[in-house]
Parts: C-alpha cells; structure tokens; sequence
C-alpha cells in the first residue's frame, strides 16, 4: 500500500489506512481464511508520483507482495501503471485503488487492475447530470493540474458535452499547495464567467482553501467536490475557518461519494464498519504526526470495504493463494454483498465492483445525503 | 615608481583598442550565442513534441485526458520545458500543464493550428507577460489526431548569453591588464636612459663636465649619447680659455679699486659721522611730532565726540569754531556751517539780547561764567533752554583773545523742573494752587501790607454736607463738584486774587488790593451764591452750599498761618450758626479762640496730673426699684474754675487726642471701682452691678480701644458681662464696616455694647439688626417731651416696642418727674436713670449707698 501519510494530503491516506486496517485486524484476529493472514506493507509517497514508483518497486523486487492494494491519488497511481505491465510476468495486480481515474479502468493498464468504487466520469456526470437537471447549465470546473485533475476535469467536460453544453470556465491549480494558500485570483477567474456552479476537482486543503476564497469574495455559488477531496476533513477545516471568521463557508457544498453515508445504521455493512472502527486498536502508520483520528469517515469507509474486498479475495483462494488465481477469483465475484445495497460484481470486461455514486450536502455541520436537487433549482 | 609620461598615449590607444574588442567580440559572441541555443532549444522542443507525438499516440487517440496529462507532467520535468498542451484535431484543448489557465496567446496559436497543412510544424516566440517562451507546435498523425505544443523557456537562453557575454569580458578585461604591465615595462626601458641624458645636459649646463652617462646601446638613444658627450668637450674647452683671460684682467681692475676703495674710506668716515648726528636729531623730532599729534589727536577727539557742545567765540560775537556738538544743539548741519552763518551771537542766538551783554559783563568780572543758562532761538526757530559754561582766553599781554565754553541743552531737563514746581504748588484735581503756594502768596501779600498801604482779605470756604455728597454718589461725582466749585470760584475771584484748595472741600480764597471790606463781602456773597447754583454731574444736579469764614483786619499778623487759622474759626462759626452763610471773624472770636487754647493747655497738664475724677450715675431697675448698675461719668477738677462737666471739654479732648488718655483713665478707674463694689457688697445686691462706659466716636475709631478694654478688665477683673461699651450712633454710622469690626471683636471680648442717645441721629433702624447691640439708651430729649409731646411719646413708645421685638435692654435716661416715670412705666420700661432717683454720684456716695442699703428713691 502506498498512499500519503504526510503532507498536504496526509490525513486522508491515514484515514484510508485505518478503515482498511480495521477490517483487516478483525479478519486476522478471526483467524484470517485458513490461517491465511493479510500483511499490509504501509508506504508513504507524500502525494508524489516519483515516491510513488520507488514504493512499488521496491514491494514487488524487495518484498515479493501478494499483491499491490489500495493505493491513493490518481497521479502516483497513474504514474507506476507501466510497472504493472513490466511486471506482469509476476502477476501483479493493483487492487482497489482509491482513485477514479480512467487510465486504471481502460487500456492499456486497466487489464492489471481492479477497482472497487465508482469512476471519476461517473462522480463528475451525475454531479453535471444533477446540476443541469435542476437548471445549473454554466459550470466551471476548478482543478488540480494534474491526471487526477484533468480526468476529473474531463469527466465534467464529457458530462456537458452529453447535454450540449461547455464547460463555462476552468482554472488548475498546483498540486501539494496547503490551505493557507490564496485563491483569490483564481476565484476571480472563474467568477468572471459567471457559472451556476463549480465542480473541484482537488485535495481537501486546496478544495477548502477555494471554498474560503470565493464565499470571502461574497459569491454563494454551490461548490461540488468528488469523494477523493475526503469531504470530512474538508468540512472539519472550513467548520474551523466558520468558527474562527464567524463568516459561512458550510453553505451550498455538494460532495459526491462513493460509499454509503456511514451514518446510515439501515446498512448492515455500516454498523459492521462502526463497530470495528470502534474496536480498532492498531497504532498509526504514522506516530509522530499529530493527528488525532476521525471516528468515522467516507474514506476510512471505503478503506474498511476495501479490506473486506481483500478479505473475500483470500478466502476463495484460501487453499494456495497465489497471485496467478487472482483473476480467477476476481471474476468468480459475483454479487457480492458487502452489506451498503448495492452488490459487488466483476467480471472478464467488468474491473470496477461499485458504480453507485451518492451525493450529500452539509446541513447543520454535517453531511447528509440529498434526497432532493430542486434546492438547487435555477 | 612613477610612470613616464610618454606612457600616456600607448595606455590611451590600448583602452581604445580593448574596448573595442570588447564590445565587438561581446556582441557578435552574443549572437551567436543566441543563434546556437535558440537553434539547439528548438531541435529539443521538436524532439520532444515529435517524441510525444508519436510515442503517446494511443493515449492521445483515446482521449483520456488523465492519461494524457500524466504523461506531459513527465515531458514538463524535462529541463528548459515551461509548458506542453495537447490539443485534439479540432484544436479543443485536451490537457495543459497551466496554472491556473491557458494564456491567450497560447490560446490563439492552439486555434491558429488546427489549419496547419500536413506534417508542418510551426516555431514560434511568445511573450506571456514577463516571460518569453519558444513555442513549437506539433502534429500528431498530420494534425488528424491533434497537435502537440511544447513551450520552451527563452529566459534560460538569454541568462547563458549574459553569462557567457560576461564571460568573454572578463577574458579581455584580464588580457587588457596584461598588455598594460608589458608595455609600461617597454616605455620603462625607452625613457630611462633618455632621463639620464636630460640630467647631464643639466649638468653642462653647469659647468660640470665629467660624470659622464654609461649608455652604450647602439640604437638611437646611443648615437645622441655620443653627439652629447663630444659636445660637452667642445663647450669645456672653450670655457676654460675664456676664464683664464678673465682672471688676468679681473687682477688688473682688482689693484685699482683698492687705490680708489682707501680714498673713498677715508671720506665715508667722515660723512658717517655727520649722518650719525643728523639721524640722532631726526629721530628725537620724530618722538616729539608724534607726540604732539597723539595729544592733538586725543583732543579733537574729544572735542568732536562731546555731547556738550564746545566753542570758541570772538568778544565781537562770532564763532571761531564749534564742534559738531554744537551744530546740532543749535540746528545746524555742520559746525562749519553754523560758524559760517552766525556773526552775532547776541541777536542771532540768544532770545533776549541783553544775555550776550550780560554774558560779556560777567566774564570780564570774573574771568568766567558758570551755568549761565538762557534761551536760545534754534535754526528751525524752536526755543530751547541751554547752560554755559565758559571763561575767557587771554593772551600774555592780558588782551582778550576769545571765550571758550560748553554748551548743555537743557530743555528737557527745565520742563521737567517746571512739571515739578507745578506738581509741588498746585492742587491735581483742580488745578488751583495748593495750600503752601497759598501761604507764599500770603505771606507777600503780608509783606506787601506792611510796606506800603495794602488792603487783602482772605476767605475761607468749606462746603456743606460734602462728604454726604462724596459717600452716596461716589468720590468720583465728589471729585466733579469739586472741580466745579473751584470753576465757580475762579468766576467770582478776579486776576490778582488767590484762590486755593487746601484738600477736602475746604478751599481759601486771597483777595488782594481791594479797596474797602465791603468789596470782600460782595465777593463773599457771590461765592454763597454761585455755589448754591445746583451743578449737573453725570447726569444728576446735585446741589451743596458753602461756609464761609472772612479776616477783613488783616493787619497786625505776623504768621500767614495764624490768619488762616482766625478764618478758619470764623467759617467753623458760620457753619454753627446754620450752614451757607459767611461770618467775619471779629474780636469775640478770638477771644474765644485764646480761650479755647489756654483750655487745651489746661486739659494737657489736667491728664497729666489726673485732675478728673469719675462720677457714678446709677441705673434703676425698675421691677425691683434698686441700683442694679452705673454710668461713669467724668468730671474736670480744674484748679482754678472748679469743676467742669464733660460736655465743656470733651470735643476739645477729641479735637487734641486726649480724649484717649480721658477715655482709658475713666475706664480703668470705674472698672476697679465697680469690681470693688461687686466683691464688697456680695450676693446681697453688688454682684449684679453693671458698669456704663462713654467711649468717644474718635476712640472708637482706634485700635488701641480693645487693647485698653481687654487690659482694663484684667486689671479689674471685672466680668466681661458686668461692662456695657457706650457709643452714640453717629460713631457707628461714620465708617459702618469699621464699626462692625470693632463690635465684633469687643463681643468676642465678652463686653457688651450700648447705644446712646438712640434716635437722635440716623433715623435708619436697619443698624441695629447689622450690629450685634445689646442695650439701647433712649435719649433724655425724648424723655423731656414725653409729658405732653405727642412725638416724643409716639418715638419713646416705639422703642420700647422695637426693644422688645429685637430682644435688647431699653433704658431710659434723664428721668426727672414721676409723670415721666409714670408714662416709662405704662409704655413697659424697665431700666431708667435721672435725677428723679439719683444724681451722679461720687465713690464713696456709692459705698454708703449700698452699705447703707437705702436703694430707691
């Protein structure tokens, strides 16, 4: 696993890593699938393509893995996508990475991984397919500069083009910049277009950031964001900057997901997850950060699905696990049920289990889940 | 080491030259340079885009963006790579590396593109604000599949051309430096031998001919060498023959000039000693010259710089000269011209021309004059004062040769003399003369009557009621009559008359050479009249009437003084005969007067020897019909006429201050004596006795009475309470606030105070609310009407009512007759005295009295 667990996206590959771990501490502790145990080998990249490479290389060359599993970001993952291929001779398969990035679903590295969650196409065209329903046609799309950004920025694109429309204006930002970091002339660039919405398509701090510029500017535009912007830290900020500014930075935020509201106890799956997140005891994968964890979260959700993926995987194969019967296994996953209504299938042209995508707005401080569009009604 | 000068051009040309070089191989160096790298940048910026676009081929025809932009994030890592953008066949951007847009004219270049034919490419530089970019735009598959665009960082190529420019400067600077240190060295080996020939021919120049120079090159420097050194030889010979014939003739002159030297020293001793002496002689003139010109100097310095003016004048009236002082005291410009306009002294200078006369008359008495001061006519025509002081000059023969004097400006100073005698004889406020330029006039006309027959009179006048007029309208509408009654005066007076203000209102008028009394008395009368005319001052008439007081017989005095005094008596009697009226002093007056002052001389020895005594009249209380206390009283035993009662001599006692004396011996003695009867006849009757005393409105006045009254009572020591102060109205209605101090402080002592005579002065009641009264005596002439008057009653029965309201002792005085009583009686009284009960009484009348316990009547 390698993800970042410092910098500018630190938290979220922490929160990643907890949900996984906890499912995964739970399925050693029950004594794995016939004594069979999951290992995660945690590396740190930063958020940072070459990092990154280097981490893969030396899991598959160093630590002979059975697999690579739930990387995080689109640009590191984009970037060690060759390996897969140079490698493929040892059977290494990416599985379930937290990204949804197209280049991990089509040719010509999509044969070497598996996703679990919903694309980026699919969070960014039911977010424009939402908006412009309820008469939101002039969108702008803020974004990262890099693959993560312009696929997210793409999807939106594609999303408009499906409707007859463009994009109203778009602007990119550098990855890694911290919260602190002014957008206000960036604000003012996309603000000149006047759109009836803005699609981020970034990291929690530069989403937050932009979020703070343009209320400060004294715009209410609805901001959307995708699940990799780990929605609860990005409220925790701006929940902070409200206390700290007494000014309202909560309003009109649309976040897509990719997992159930964890607030939904209706789902077995969720009170599975609370219950072992409750439960978790493992130590951080990174002590000298001062960070102290969230109970819940989207991301450490998805990790926590993740895990039971890897889990499933193991257990069919819990005769001789080998990485060479992982597409074997993989495509015997055949509505599976991990407990959030909706099953899990994969198959030879199927790489991605999940394809639901749900959308949840804050209301009083916390996420929930939008029912209704014509809030946003133009 | 200092450089040759013949350094200067070859450094000069090289500076030229290097410079040269410099910028030329700077420049061309530059561009090449540039031509270099821009040509290598675009060779990389092809590669790269052709690189892309045909290694990334599958990526780019999937239109997957993400892809795509992870693949040129890769391409921007390459060095010198600012930016990669593709776009697809219809020039719509798939992926970019800007932050946070593409610019504009990237933009243009990416549209412009989409038309580019086949497999051509397009090179560009684009500026981008402050950055300039190298632009290549590539087809992918011949623009069916899009185009690449790479921008290259041209900043990166113009800091390698400013490196590399430097560079090269550098280079040339140091080869510059080099080529500066071999050439002085060269320049070095030129001049320095050339130096050593420009010394010798110095030395030639000298006649030293040997150290000759070593050079020994072969080139041009050692040719002149050579031509100098031959030269040199040439010269030396001819030199040396020269100077040989020389000596042999110098010889020759030499044996000559010695013969001559000793005839010619002989002489030069002589005449040296002649000089010798001349100069002596010489110098001690100079000595005395310019000691004479030094005192010269000092005294013309003086003479010009003087603030008085000096001159010298011829006995005919001419001045001989004058110093600038001079000219200036007199209005002229210059003393030149002031010598040159005045040929009379006498008409020309003085105002009156027997001053000149005078002036001569003097000096020639007594050899000089001293502040001889007269007045003298300036040029302008201003007449100004000045003192002389000057003597005169005779030459040895005793002939007058000139005066010589100073002249002082005293102008000034003389008004302020005349300010001063005016100031010092007349009356400010009025402008009439004052009382001592009056007596000086007085005693002249005195003098005058007793040189030849001289009739004068002399008036003297007081107004009526003028300090009522001063204290309810104001001492500044007293001053305006004032001015106005001697306005009046001045109108009835005629030229030769007197008329003064002594101060006050009191005024004297001399009137001189009158021809019978009755012309005084006709004067007299129109000064009564004239001043009764009512005056308007600020408004309001106010009116006032005078006294008059007139000596006719004016003869026979000796004193001016004593005049003054006999009309002052006649005008105090006009005023006691009623007011406004005028009254000639005659014999009986003063008689009176040489009564009134063999009194007062009787009086002074009287208190000297204590020849009075106390009296005690006592006080009935009426309730209980006993003495319940006194009024002491005092009595004169004079020697000669017997006893004399208070009212005889106490104005005079208060006209001479020794009222004081009276005033504090009664006190003492009637205070000791009270205390007495109080300690000797005890609880039966004495310890309630209160004892009255008179206290005169001028003692009252005095600061001394609390001292005498506090040591008084110590002396005694007699009760506070037991002393009553008596004082009439009129003492406490003269200076109020004084009053009320006095009143104040006597309370503070514990004595209390006593009105007497109540009513009979000021009719205002208000007084006694303002002081602190505690008995009031209602005056005996009440009393005396009360059987019969209907006033008297009316007034008597009120103060009682008024006593009783304002919770004071009402005593009632001078009770004679029982119907008195009776009346005193049925209006409430409660304290009487009088004849009716006792007359005053001696001290030891009242020992037996209250011994003999026979109280009442």
């Amino acid at each position: 696993m390698s993800a970042a667990f410092t910098g500018a996206n630190s938290e979220m590959g922490i929160e990643f890593y907890r949900g996984l771990m906890a499912y995964i501490d739970h399925f050693n502790k029950q004594g794995g699938a016939s004594g069979w145990k999951i290992s995660v080998i945690p590396a740190n990249d930063g958020y940072n393509p070459l990092p990154c490479f280097k981490n893969t290389v030396d899991f598959v060359e160093r630590d002979d893995v059975f697999a690579l599993f739930s990387y995080l970001g689109t640009p590191t993952t984009t970037h060690i996508l060759p390996l897969l291929q140079k490698f493929k001779e040892r059977d290494t398969y990416l599985l379930f990475p937290l990204t949804g990035a197209e280049p991990m679903r089509t040719e010509p590295f999509g044969k070497y991984v598996y996703n679990l969650r919903a694309s980026y196409f699919q969070e960014t065209g039911g977010l424009v397919d939402n908006l412009v329903r309820v008469g939101r046609k002039r969108i702008a799309v803020f974004y990262q500069n890099d693959a993560y950004g312009r696929t997210g920025w793409d999807g939106v694109r594609r999303a408009l083009a499906r409707n007859g429309l463009a994009l109203a204006a778009d602007a990119a930002y550098q990855r890694g910049v911290p919260y602190e970091h002014d957008f206000t002339a960036e604000v003012a660039h996309i603000m000149a277009a006047e759109p009836d919405a803005v699609i981020c398509v970034g990291t929690y701090a530069s989403q937050a950031a932009f979020i703070r510029d343009l209320r400060d500017a004294g715009h209410d535009t609805p901001v959307a964001g995708v699940s990799f912007s780990d929605s609860d830290k990005m409220l925790e900020i701006l929940t902070l900057e409200e206390r700290r500014t007494g000014r309202s930075y909560t309003n009109n935020l649309i976040c897509s997901q990719v997992v159930p509201c964890y607030e939904d106890l209706s789902l077995e799956g969720v009170r599975f997850y609370r219950e072992l997140m409750d439960n978790y005891e493992g130590s951080d994968v990174v002590s000298s950060q001062n960070y102290s964890p969230r109970r819940f979260s989207y991301v450490s959700f998805e990790g926590f699905l993740n895990g039971i993926m890897l889990g499933e995987i193991i257990k069919r194969m819990a005769d001789a696990p080998s990485r060479d019967r992982i597409p074997e296994v993989m495509n015997s996953i055949r509505d599976f049920d991990l407990g959030i209504g909706e099953l899990v299938t994969f198959g030879p042209n199927r790489r991605q289990g999940l394809d639901t995508v749900y959308y949840t707005t804050v209301v009083n401080g916390h996420f929930q889940p939008i029912r209704d569009w014509t809030g946003w009604n133009r | 080491m200092k450089a040759p000068k013949l350094f200067l051009k070859p450094l000069l040309f090289m500076v030229v030259i290097f410079g040269m070089i410099s910028v030329v191989s700077s420049v061309t160096f530059g561009n090449r340079l540039k031509r270099e790298m821009t040509r290598e940048y675009e060779s990389k910026a092809l590669a790269l885009a052709g690189s892309m676009a045909e290694s990334d081929i599958v990526t780019i025809l999937s239109r997957d963006a993400g892809s795509v932009q992870a693949r040129i994030d890769q391409y921007k890592q390459i060095a010198g790579v600012s930016y990669v953008l593709v776009a697809d066949e219809h020039g719509e951007i798939l992926a970019h590396t800007f932050v946070p847009d593409v610019p504009p004219a990237v933009r243009a270049l990416v549209s412009k593109t989409r038309d580019l034919p086949g497999d051509e490419y397009i090179l560009r530089d684009i500026v981008d604000g402050d950055s300039r970019y190298l632009h290549v735009a590539r087809p992918i598959l011949s623009g069916l599949a899009g185009y690449v665009h790479i921008g290259m960082d041209s900043e990166i190529i113009a800091t390698h051309i400013r490196e590399a420019v430097v560079e090269q400067q550098l280079v040339t600077l140091i080869l510059f430096a080099a080529s500066l240190i071999i050439a002085f060295i060269f320049i070095m080996n030129i001049s320095k031998p050339l130096n050593l020939l420009a010394e010798y021919a110095g030395r030639v120049a000298n006649k030293d001919f040997d150290s000759v120079p070593e050079i020994n090159s072969h080139d041009e420097v050692g040719q002149l060498a050579h031509a100098m050194r031959s030269m040199a030889w040439h010269i030396s010979e001819l030199v040396s023959n020269l100077e040989e014939r020389v000596r042999s003739k110098t010889q020759e002159l030499k044996e000559a000039r010695d013969a001559l030297r000793q005839k010619v020293e002989s002489r030069t001793s002589e005449l040296l000693r002649a000089n010798t002496q001349l100069k002596i002689e010489i110098a001690e003139r100079k000595v005395i010259g310019e000691a004479l010109r030094k005192a010269e100097r000092k005294y013309r310095t003086i003479f010009e710089n003087a603030l008085e003016g000096i001159y010298q004048t011829s006995p005919s009236g001419r001045f001989l000269s004058a110093n600038p002082s001079l000219a200036r005291i007199l209005g002229f410009k210059s003393a030149d011209e002031l010598m040159g306009s005045v040929y009379d002294i006498g008409t020309q200078m003085y105002m009156e021309p027997q001053r000149r006369k005078e002036f001569l008359r003097l000096i020639e008495e007594t050899g000089e004059v001293k502040n001889f001061v007269s007045k003298v006519r300036r040029r302008d025509g201003r007449i100004i004062w000045i003192s002389e002081n000057a003597r005169r000059i005779s030459d040895s023969d005793g002939a007058v040769m000139c005066y010589e004097g100073s002249v002082e400006d005293i102008t000034l100073r003389k008004k302020a003399e005349d300010q001063l005698k005016r100031q010092a004889f007349h009356d400010p406020l009025t402008g009439l003369p004052n009382r001592a330029l009056f007596l000086d006039h007085l005693r002249m006309a005195m003098e005058r009557g007793r040189r030849r027959k001289h009739l004068f009179a002399v008036i003297y006048m007081d107004l009526d009621r003028f300090k009522v007029i001063n204290d309810s309208l104001g001492h500044e509408t007293g001053d305006e009559l004032l001015r106005n009654v001697a306005r009046v005066l001045e109108k009835c007076g005629r030229t030769v008359d007197t008329i003064a203000r002594f101060g006050g209102d009191e005024f004297a008028i001399l009137l001189e050479e009158i021809s019978a009394p009755r012309d005084t008395i006709a004067i007299a009368r129109r000064i009564l009249e004239g001043v009764r005319q009512p005056f308007t001052i600020n408004g309001n008439e106010v009116f006032t009437s005078a006294s008059l007081g007139i000596v006719l017989k004016t003869d026979g005095y000796d004193r001016p003084e004593a005049l003054l005094r006999d009309a002052d008596t006649a005008m105090y009697r006009a005023k006691e005969h009623g007011k406004a009226r005028f009254k000639v002093f005659n014999q009986k007056m003063h008689d009176q007067a040489l009564r009134l002052m063999a009194l007062e001389t009787d009086l002074r020895r009287a208190v000297d020897l204590r020849e009075f005594e106390v009296v005690y009249q006592p006080i009935v209380c009426l309730d209980t019909r006993r003495v319940c206390g006194f009024e002491a009283l005092v009595r004169w035993r004079h020697p000669e006429h017997g006893v004399i009662m208070p009212g005889d001599f106490i104005s005079l006692a208060e006209d001479t201050g020794l009222i004081y004396s009276i005033d504090n011996l009664v006190l003492v003695e009637a205070c000791a004596q009270v205390k007495h009867w109080q300690s000797t006849f005890g609880a039966r009757m004495g310890e309630h006795l209160t004892l009255n005393i008179n206290i005169s409105g001028k003692h009252f006045g005095q600061p001394l009475l609390l001292s005498q009254v506090t040591r008084a009572l110590g002396d005694s020591g007699l009760h506070p309470e037991s002393l009553n102060i008596e004082i009439t109205e009129s003492a406490l209605m003269d200076n109020p606030a004084m009053a009320e101090e006095v009143l104040k402080q006597l309370k503070i002592l514990g004595t209390k105070v006593c009105i007497d005579d109540f009513g009979t002065g000021y009719s205002s009641l208000s007084y006694l609310q303002r002081f602190p009264i505690d008995v009031v005596k209602v005056d005996r002439s009440f009393i005396d009407g009360v059987e019969g008057n209907l006033d008297s009653q009316a007034i008597v029965r009120t103060v009682f009512t008024l006593g009783q309201s304002l919770g004071l002792k009402v005593v009632a005085e001078g009770v004679e007759t029982p119907d008195q009583l009776a009346f005193l009686e049925r209006e409430g009284c409660r304290y009487v005295q009088g004849f009716l009960f006792y007359k005053p009484l001696s001290a030891g009348e009242v020992d037996e009295l209250l011994s003999g316990g026979s109280i009442g009547s």
